[in-house]
């Protein structure tokens, strides 16, 4: 009350009406300058959802939601390679792209999209038999309108960073989604530099883990990194972005299998009687045979993999476990247990194939395995966190040792996906499409989980450096919308 | 994903009505000085006022009406982004219609119409907000049969029953996973009873005191329509249907002591306690329920609250009255549980009146309130919403009044 005159208000209030005034927040930058600011990282940072990336995606990419709350406090123009013509609105799908599509061909899948369908709202993937379209902008080359402030493209893992093929000639090598915004030749971290970053953001090393998990803990060429060389890696990284004195944020790898993609698909079902005794006689044989002492199985792997089924209870699905102490897929017994309620089931497993019990159709984990690749077990479990655990004391170490601000989206993540957030009115949970978090891929957040990142982000720069960047409301970002 | 299902659980928790919003603005005389008049007579809006003093009008006949203007914005500035958002009220106008009769020395009978207790708010429907409330319309017209009798020349008691109309209107966006423009509508209506009693006493020739008790209504909402607006794909989890619910509007008593210092000038104390603490909770019985549509419970937990007056009356001349008076509103609001349905903070008000009589039967009546809501910082804590508000209102009442 100190402000008013009481005696003045009342002809005040007859002359100047009587709207209150609520001092404005003062702006305030604290020890960092926020004037040219650069985001470096994954399909996170790109705007990746519902694994496309399309023009409504880049804009609501929390790169873009943190450099627009810089702007008060200095920043500058944050530019972005934005999709262009026909790409920008259908978008363009990553599963299929590059690796079994002719460049040549200039043609890319649409985005995935929520349809209306008899049994409610439904993700559908583009059909790579029929959805191609012709996207040529997509395939030129658009560093001339560069340097770009966000670096972030798809599939990139710490290793990335400093890789001059990913922008280079050979086609087996290269990244069709950097190598559309780079000049040839060029490595992430250059093309970073290019800006002169004052300011920058780091979220790597997912892929370091996820690329193994989202495909069922396939090894091939998309194997766990090596903690030492993700050290080494992520060290690289930050001595380039950091020699030419810039302040930067680091935000360390959510818990994977936290994710919707991991903690969507049930792992059992609930049986009719005569279904659970048909079942049974069907492994029979199965069970009979693990404890034929010819095999030399020990009598806690026979617990392990005898498959039992009950009538009217919860039934875990029977897998394929490559990871199973004892072979003998060779005399005829395959790798195969009924799942654990740790253990998970990724959201990609071909749902027709999957829940459906019946003679003729279907009938994966009752009447037959579901393969070891839609399955996570306790093994490539506990590699992931095990791997998690290790990237983000290194990611936090280096943070600590360079003075840099640290976002605990690991903590973060977690919160949300096991009890949920509320803010402005608006719940955000781990769930799969109700949750609000997940984009339809169950992997990469939503406009509002991004938002929600975005404020997490700036939670973590204003603690390290005293400045005072405004968060944003999640009521002011988009849900998913139904595409009719 | 042929499962896919959605239980939107809890997504309408945060479902809200009003309250905090009681409407002072009962008798122009009375607004002009502070918006008190328990403790002495001006007219016949002693029915509201005080019923007890009914008796004490030197005419036999008397009727007063009149009706208020008020212009009122809130300010909002989220207390995540420090963005400012303002309502856009429309301008209200809630009126007062008061009779009295003096059937005879001893016992005088009276109608009241007024409505204590009122709020439009609109806050748009695209603004931070708009998960909690859009905008909110409440009104509650009392109309209120009255006798007053006098026990002697110094002591008098009155009392009326109130026949309570109470109605409704909320729009608010629902933060649905799925679709950007879901919203929902809430209407109803209700009609419940209550009662004002009052005693009244002069101390002397300069002191007379006043003590007045409006009780507790409980407006039962039965019945009301919800109608939804969502994605077509999800209007089988939203049908269109009713809902009941429960609005206390809280008792309130009042001590006023009146001093008249000269035959021309008067004062007057008064202390009111309003028990807003019956207002805990808003919860919403919704028919049908589906999965995504369930019953919901609102945290309230209003606390009982205090009003403090003071005002002051100086006659002039025959013609004229002048008044002036100050008043000083506790908000019931708890800073956990503060929603901008009702952006109530401390009230400070600031009032003129002025009052002139026309010939022997005629009189007409102005006044101006204007209202500085203090600035607070609260949230509603079970949606997670919050930032600093302020308010500012100015009201401009006119009344007429004729005695016979």
């Amino acid at each position: 009350m100190k402000k008013y005159k009481l005696l003045y208000l009342l002809p005040a209030a007859l002359l100047f009406g009587c709207e209150p005034e609520i001092e404005d927040v003062a702006t305030n930058g604290g020890s960092a300058d926020f004037s040219v600011y650069v985001a470096v990282g994954n399909s996170l940072t790109s705007g990746i959802q519902g694994e496309s990336l399309t023009l409504e995606g880049q804009e609501y990419c929390y790169p873009n939601i943190i450099a627009t709350q810089l702007k008060p406090l200095g920043g500058g123009e944050f530019k972005q390679p934005l999709l262009k013509g026909e790409s920008a609105t259908k978008g363009v799908f990553t599963t299929f792209f590059p690796t079994s599509l002719d460049p040549n061909s200039k043609l890319v899948l649409p985005s995935m999209v929520l349809k209306a369908t008899l049994s409610g709202p439904t993700p559908v993937f583009p059909d790579p038999a029929k959805d191609f379209y012709p996207a040529p902008e997509f395939f030129e080359n658009i560093s001339a309108l560069g340097p770009f402030n966000n670096v972030g493209f798809s599939g990139a893992r710490v290793g990335s960073l400093n890789d001059r093929d990913l922008s280079g000639p050979d086609p087996d090598k290269r990244n069709n989604w950097f190598k559309r915004f780079s000049s040839p030749g060029e490595t992430v971290l250059e093309a970073a530099m290019k800006n002169k970053p004052t300011f920058f953001s780091l979220w790597i090393g997912a892929n370091d883990v996820l690329g193994y998990s989202t495909s069922g803990g396939d090894e091939g060429g998309r194997a766990i990194t090596d903690p030492g060389v993700f050290r080494d890696d992520l060290i690289e990284a930050l001595d380039t972005l950091t020699r030419t004195g810039a302040k930067g944020v680091i935000a360390n790898i959510p818990s994977v299998t936290g994710i919707a993609y991991f903690n969507t698909i049930p792992l059992g079902t609930i049986l009719s009687p005569a279904q659970a005794n048909s079942l049974t006689a069907g492994y029979a044989q199965y069970n009979l045979a693990l404890r034929n002492p010819a095999f030399g199985i020990s009598d806690a792997e026979i617990a392990q993999r005898t498959i039992t089924f009950t009538a009217g209870q919860f039934n875990y699905f029977v897998v394929t476990d490559p990871t199973l102490k004892t072979d003998r897929t060779s005399a005829g017994i395959p790798n195969i247990r009924q799942t654990t309620s740790s253990e998970h089931l990724i959201l990609r497993i071909p749902q027709d194939s999957f829940t459906v019990f019946s003679a003729t159709a279907g009938g994966w984990g009752t009447r037959k395995p579901i393969p070891g690749i839609y399955h996570i077990n306790q093994e490539e479990l506990f590699k992931i966190n095990v791997a998690t655990a290790d990237y983000n004391s290194t990611i936090k170490n280096a943070a600590d040792a360079r003075g840099l601000a640290h976002y605990d989206a690991y903590a973060a993540f977690n919160v949300i996906s096991t009890t949920g957030i509320i803010e402005d009115g608006i719940s955000l949970n781990g769930d799969y499409i109700s949750g609000g978090m997940f984009s339809l891929d169950g992997v990469h957040p939503s406009t509002r989980g991004h938002a929600a990142a975005a404020n997490g982000f700036i939670d973590a720069i204003n603690a390290k450096y005293g400045s005072n960047i405004q968060s944003v409301s999640v009521s002011n970002y988009p849900s998913v919308e139904v595409t009719p | 994903m042929k499962k896919l299902l959605l239980p939107l659980l809890g997504i309408l928790p945060l479902l809200s009505f009003a309250g905090g919003f009681q409407v002072n603005l009962q008798g122009t005389k009375q607004t002009g000085m502070g918006h008190l008049g328990t403790s002495f007579h001006l007219g016949a809006s002693s029915a509201f006022f005080n019923p007890a003093m009914m008796g004490l009008d030197s005419k036999k006949f008397s009727i007063e009406a009149g009706a208020n203007f008020i212009s009122s914005s809130v300010q909002f500035q989220n207390g995540r982004t420090g963005v400012s958002e303002f309502t856009d009220n429309p301008l209200g106008t809630p009126f007062y219609l008061y009779a009295t009769y003096k059937i005879n020395d001893k016992l005088s009978a009276g109608l009241a119409v007024y409505t204590p207790f009122g709020s439009t708010v609109v806050w748009g429907d695209d603004w931070s907000g708009k998960y909690l409330i859009q905008d909110i319309a409440l009104s509650a017209i009392f109309i209120q049969p009255t006798l007053s009798y006098n026990i002697s020349d110094k002591l008098r008691v009155g009392a009326g029953f109130a026949i309570v109309q109470g109605q409704v209107e909320i729009n608010k966006a629902l933060p649905l996973p799925i679709g950007n423009s879901s919203t929902v509508n809430l209407q109803g209506s209700a009609t419940s009873f209550g009662f004002n009693a009052g005693i009244h006493y002069d101390v002397n020739d300069e002191f007379s005191i006043g003590l007045t008790h409006r009780s507790k209504v409980d407006v039962e909402l039965d019945g009301g329509d919800a109608d939804y607006s969502v994605d077509p794909v999800l209007a089988s989890s939203f049908p269109d249907g009713k809902f009941s619910s429960n609005l206390p509007l809280p008792g309130t008593t009042t001590l006023g002591i009146a001093y008249n210092v000269s035959e021309k000038f008067l004062l007057s104390l008064e202390g009111s306690f309003v028990q807003w603490s019956d207002y805990q909770s808003l919860d919403f019985d919704f028919s049908p329920n589906t999965s995504s549509l369930e019953d919901s419970e609102n945290p309230r937990k209003y606390e009982d609250a205090m009003i403090f007056r003071v005002g002051a009356q100086y006659s002039y001349s025959e013609m004229f009255d002048f008044r002036a008076g100050f008043y000083y509103d506790q908000s019931p609001i708890q800073d956990e549980y503060f929603n901008p349905e009702t952006p109530n903070s401390d009230n400070i008000g600031l009032t003129l009146g002025l009052s002139g009589h026309i010939g022997e039967h005629f009189g007409f009546d102005a006044s101006f309130l204007y209202i500085i809501g203090t600035e607070r910082e609260s949230e509603y804590q079970p949606a997670n919403f919050g930032g600093t508000y302020a308010s500012r209102s100015s009201i401009v009442g006119l009344g007429v009044n004729y005695n016979f």
